[in-house]
């Protein structure tokens, strides 16, 4: 038999009404004039382990006493008191309601999303009603994209020959440790390295030969370094740049000395070199004290002049800049 | 023209800053973080070329917007927006996660709408206590696009006002300019005015 659904009597749509909040795939509560329960719906029943019995006539922080001037009352009292609809995020609340998948075992909360709406009821009271969506699938997806989306950044920030960080990381991290420095009042220096006689290097062993010096050289400047925040860089073909934050002047030229020892101990061949019979550095160091503005890019022209200065100077050395003035 | 007295500006601004201070708690205290609101200028700007205006003030035509709508005793839409860039900013720090991506994911957006929903319904609930007037909201929805397509301007403009608030983020180590503005009907208009004449007047009367 069909039913034509405007013949419907009005108690039936009621009861019928009542039905469909109560199998929505969600939570639904509809919370009375007075802040108590006056519906709760089957899928909250399942997820709090709070019958539908027990929930009705009380409020919510009867009910979950954890609930006392959360966020979540308080935009219960906006909507019955103020008539103001609000949302709690999955962002800035992770779950405001003890939601569980099991509730009888409470292991993981549910992530939740929650809206709650007045509802006009008569003679300036309202009701409120408050939505729980489970979002603990899409914030899940969400943090995987994250993650590859991060793992991607991460690759285009890498050096494919020598695995280090390009050139590219190298401005963003200087920016960022510089910024830091500012703020922090903390000095910051940078080194400047060139491997000498590279391009000879290159013609006498063959560019393989080459690629794989320049790894070896990227790996023992990583080795030396010590400190989680200090960062090398390949600066392009044979230069590389070390970022040393919180660090003065005259230690980061102790630390290139280290690298320029560690990197002649490798004792890797160069027959066609002019400083002598192994791979040599040459290195120009920029130290920025606590409190100086010099400017970032300034930071790292200053460390390559004295880089100039170092292969002027002879090479297989550290040089560090210094104020034309004061050469003088 | 319709136009505000200095004593109805100052009352509106006052109003605005009792409701975004009180929204300021509220944020400080999920982000647990201090965080500062304050509502420094207002001004009225008359419907129709709205995006114009706005982009001018703004210096921005690309903006990310939060919008609720008011109704009761008076009609308004109400907006908060910032500048595309700095909302990215805000939200990076309200949820503490590096914002890799260009553009707000679908849960940072709802983060950002939050934001929105606790400052416009600081902003009216204050209204509704001083002003004794009654409003239900609805639910923030969220915007992104160029300046006339969030606001986008109504045939009858002519009927419609702009109310444009400047708001001041402050976050540690931050400083934020974001803007609100209600869209009000003129008759909606006259009655705000209307009610600030009479909380003028038992003010003052008292």
């Amino acid at each position: 038999m069909a039913t034509d659904s405007t013949s419907i009597p009005l108690e039936d749509r009621f009861r019928l009404s009542m039905a469909a909040a109560n199998k929505i795939n969600g939570g639904v509560a509809i919370i009375d004039g007075m802040g108590a329960v006056w519906f709760w719906n089957q899928w909250l029943e399942e997820k709090s382990g709070v019958p539908c019995g027990t929930a009705i006539g009380k409020s919510l922080p009867e009910l979950f006493p954890e609930l006392a001037d959360s966020r979540m009352i308080q935009a219960v009292d906006g909507a019955l008191k103020r008539g103001m609809s609000a949302l709690l995020s999955q962002s800035l609340h992770k779950s405001p309601l003890p939601l569980f998948e099991r509730p009888q075992e409470k292991t993981q909360r549910l992530q939740q999303a929650i809206q709650v709406t007045p509802l006009e009821y008569r003679d300036g009271i309202r009701f409120c009603l408050v939505q729980v969506n489970d979002v603990s699938i899409a914030v899940k997806k969400e943090q995987l994209l994250r993650e590859q989306a991060e793992a991607l950044r991460g690759l285009a920030y890498i050096d494919s020959l020598t695995g280090i960080p390009n050139r590219r990381r190298l401005d963003e991290y200087l920016g960022d440790e510089w910024r830091r420095a500012q703020r922090s009042s903390t000095p910051l220096s940078v080194i400047m390295l060139d491997v000498d006689h590279f391009k000879q290097y290159n013609d006498t062993y063959s560019h393989a030969e080459g690629d794989f010096c320049l790894q070896r050289v990227a790996n023992a400047i990583k080795a030396t370094l010590r400190r989680p925040a200090d960062l090398v860089a390949r600066y392009g073909g044979e230069e590389f740049s070390v970022i040393l934050p919180d660090t003065p002047a005259n230690a980061a030229v102790a630390l290139a000395e280290d690298i320029r020892k560690h990197i002649e101990s490798l004792d890797i061949p160069h027959e066609s070199s002019e400083v002598t019979t192994h791979i040599t550095v040459s290195m120009g160091v920029s130290g920025m004290s606590a409190g100086s503005t010099l400017a970032a890019a300034e930071l790292l022209l200053q460390a390559d002049s004295a880089l100039y200065q170092a292969k002027k100077g002879g090479r297989n050395r550290v040089t560090l800049y210094r104020e034309p003035a004061a050469q003088q | 023209m319709i136009d505000l007295s200095e004593l109805q500006r100052d009352a509106l601004v006052e109003i605005f800053n009792i409701g975004v201070g009180q929204a300021a708690s509220s944020l400080s205290q999920i982000v647990g973080e201090p965080i500062m609101l304050s509502v420094p200028l207002l001004e009225l700007l008359p419907g129709g070329h709205q995006a114009e205006a706005i982009g001018t003030i703004v210096r921005s035509q690309r903006v990310c917007a939060v919008s609720q709508d008011f109704s009761g005793d008076m009609d308004a839409r109400a907006f908060l927006f910032f500048p595309e860039g700095k909302t990215r900013e805000i939200v990076r720090r309200m949820v503490g996660e590096s914002v890799s991506a260009a553009e707000l994911s679908e849960m940072e957006q709802e983060a950002l709408s939050e934001i929105g929903n606790i400052i416009l319904n600081a902003c009216f609930s204050s209204l509704s206590d001083l002003l004794h007037t009654r409003f239900s909201s609805s639910l923030p929805a969220y915007h992104l696009g160029m300046v006339g397509e969030v606001l986008p301007t109504r045939k009858d403009a002519e009927e419609e006002l702009l109310l444009l608030l400047h708001i001041d983020f402050s976050l540690p180590s931050n400083e934020i300019h974001g803007y609100l503005v209600f869209l009000l009907t003129v008759p909606s208009f006259n009655a705000l005015l209307g009610q600030i004449d009479s909380f003028l007047a038992s003010a003052h009367g008292n």
